[in-house]
């Protein structure tokens, strides 16, 4: 028997073997499934949410540089003055300088820095009245000085000292740096979150098995839950504005959008559906209050608390070739506390990072759907995203 | 499930339906490969249980790309070639270090080999089986090159290793999987 020979016989045996591939084997490919598609809803949600941020973000930046007063002094020389307004203020500064050149050196030393080194180029391309101004104010004061006091030399500090130790400009910055700390801020975040009770801090977007299975079973003719579910990491996100309150102190109120799914086999009019997913759509409103305990020129870190009121706007059932939406009456209720930092990348756009904790509250009013939020009111969540300071 | 049997469903309609991500569609195209997969990652995995892992992942990958699927050759052989690339990717990733020493411990020139008879015996599952036993370096060029028809070439890229290699192993696992049959 050669090689050959050995290798075809084996071939015609084996290739068309098969094995049998159980129920419990589709079962965790549609798992995978899912899992896959949520973790395409969440990226594109996160691509979504960082375009708006971006687009965003750019308009803020282009709209702060248009605030820049370097930006405006340019814009409004080149806008507004014209040769013949220059003029006279060459003029002027030209006079300036031909009394300083016969004044005696010393006194020349003394004048302001701004005027002796200044290229001449310089002054005369200024547009800016405001500046030539005082410019033209500093010479004339020189001028009397030279007047009253040449040929002797003329003390530095009679002249030089009041300009050169006060940078107004200076001030100028820090005051609006001040203002602006205090203005409103939009924050636009997204954030995961998992059962800190239950399996702990899940590492994937796959399903965790709660111990409890409390909320409400739904209504009449809808899938009533059979077994353990598993649920799925819910999605949020939404935007919140913070408005200062005092120093450290904002509250903030926004509005935000969560998709929580489960899934477990169901009874439906006497029927066993094994997979049966249950999908909720909440909108809800949060508010909170926030701290600011560091709070540096571009990084601020802070504690925080808050409440928030969900609104399930739909609760749709899957299972088997059915789908069944039913709405639900009620709020879901919840509290949080944690600490969050943030960095600010430019004057209006920060990054920041808030890792909490929630509590969701039991309505026994109006109880809602069964989802990870009534099996396991313990949540931990972090939320992250972009912060824009509005002027 | 619809009352539409399996078989009464074109290929083509189900790519599409598979393509649109129709879960019924998806579950239908499983139903028709599963059991033929399922022996193919058995083959190269030796182990049913890793076979299953690597099954699920195979599948995944195709539902993810299926749309990329060109239809210029079978649609059958394109999924094998999936869960080939899947098995030797997982058998890459867990026995890179068993692989190269037990290559060592099998001689390279065959023995004479005259029970053909022996082997006409034998059936489908008996022969799975051995293979199956087989150490995963020699079951990887073995399955690769006379269950599925590659090159010496073919096997060295996919697996990295010299052509010369390549026929070094292969002749080692043909003594290897004849001395078993030998036992028999």
């Amino acid at each position: 028997m050669t090689e050959k020979e050995f290798d075809e016989l084996l071939r015609s045996k084996v290739s068309g073997c098969t094995r049998e591939a159980g129920e419990d084997l589709w079962s965790r490919l549609d798992a995978g499934l899912a899992r896959r598609k949520r973790a395409r809803v969440i990226r594109r949600s996160f691509a979504a949410v960082a375009a708006a941020a971006a687009c965003l973000a750019v308009g803020l930046v282009l709209s702060d540089r248009s605030d820049d007063p370097a930006v405006q002094e340019n814009t409004f020389a080149k806008a507004e003055v014209t040769e013949t307004e220059v003029m006279p203020i060459r003029e002027q500064i030209r006079s300036v300088e031909d009394r300083l050149a016969k004044a005696s050196t010393p006194a020349r030393a003394s004048m302001p820095a701004k005027i002796a080194t200044a290229p001449k180029e310089e002054l005369s391309e200024t547009g800016n009245t405001q500046e030539l101004h005082e410019d033209r104010t500093i010479g004339t004061d020189t001028e009397e000085i030279i007047s009253e006091t040449a040929p002797q030399t003329v003390k530095k500090e009679d002249v030089a000292e009041p300009v050169q130790n006060i940078d107004w400009a200076a001030l100028a910055r820090e005051d609006e740096k001040e203002a602006s700390r205090r203005s409103p801020l939009l924050a636009l975040a997204s954030n995961l979150t998992s059962n800190a009770a239950g399996d702990g801090f899940m590492a994937e977007l796959g399903p965790s098995h709660a111990s409890s299975q409390s909320g409400l079973h739904p209504e009449a003719g809808l899938p009533v839950p059979v077994d353990q579910p598993e649920y799925y990491m819910p999605l949020s996100f939404g935007a919140q504005i913070k408005i200062p309150l005092g120093k450290r102190l904002y509250a903030g109120i926004g509005a935000s959008y969560s998709y929580i799914v489960s899934k477990y086999a169901a009874l439906s009019n006497g029927v066993l559906y094994p997979e049966t997913y249950s999908q909720l759509h909440y909108v809800g409103i949060p508010v909170n209050l926030q701290y600011n305990f560091i709070e540096n020129r571009s990084f601020d870190a802070y504690a925080s608390v808050g409440a928030m009121a969900d609104k399930c706007l739909n609760a749709r059932y899957v299972y088997g070739n059915n789908v069944q939406n039913s709405s639900v009456e009620g709020l879901q209720y919840s509290a949080s506390a944690g600490v969050g930092v943030e960095y600010w990348m430019t004057r209006n756009v920060g990054i920041y990072l808030d890792p909490s904790i929630v509590w969701y509250f039991n309505n026994t009013t109006h109880p809602q759907p069964l989802s990870i939020r009534t099996a396991e009111p313990l949540q931990a969540r972090f939320e992250a995203g972009l912060r824009f300071r509005f002027k | 499930m619809s009352e539409i049997k399996d078989s009464q469903i074109s290929e083509k309609d189900l790519i599409q339906g598979c393509i649109r991500g129709d879960r019924t569609a998806q579950r239908r195209l499983y139903d028709r490969y599963a059991p033929t997969m399922l022996a193919l990652c058995s083959r190269y995995t030796g182990s049913r249980d890793t076979a299953q892992d690597v099954l699920i992942e195979g599948f995944l990958t195709i539902f993810d790309k299926i749309g990329t699927y060109r239809a210029q050759g079978s649609f059958e052989g394109w999924m094998r070639r999936i869960f080939i690339n899947e098995s030797l990717m997982y058998i890459r990733k867990n026995d890179v270090l068993r692989y190269a020493d037990e290559i060592e411990n099998v001689p390279e020139t065959g023995l004479g080999f005259e029970s053909h008879g022996v082997v006409e015996k034998m059936n489908a599952d008996q022969l799975m089986e051995l293979i199956m036993e087989m150490p995963v370096g020699f079951r990887s060029i073995f399955n690769l090159y006379v269950i599925e028809g590659y090159s010496h070439q073919e096997i060295a890229e996919a697996l990295g290793i010299t052509e010369g290699s390549s026929r070094s192993q292969l002749s080692r696992g043909r003594v290897w999987l004849q001395e078993r049959i030998k036992k028999l």
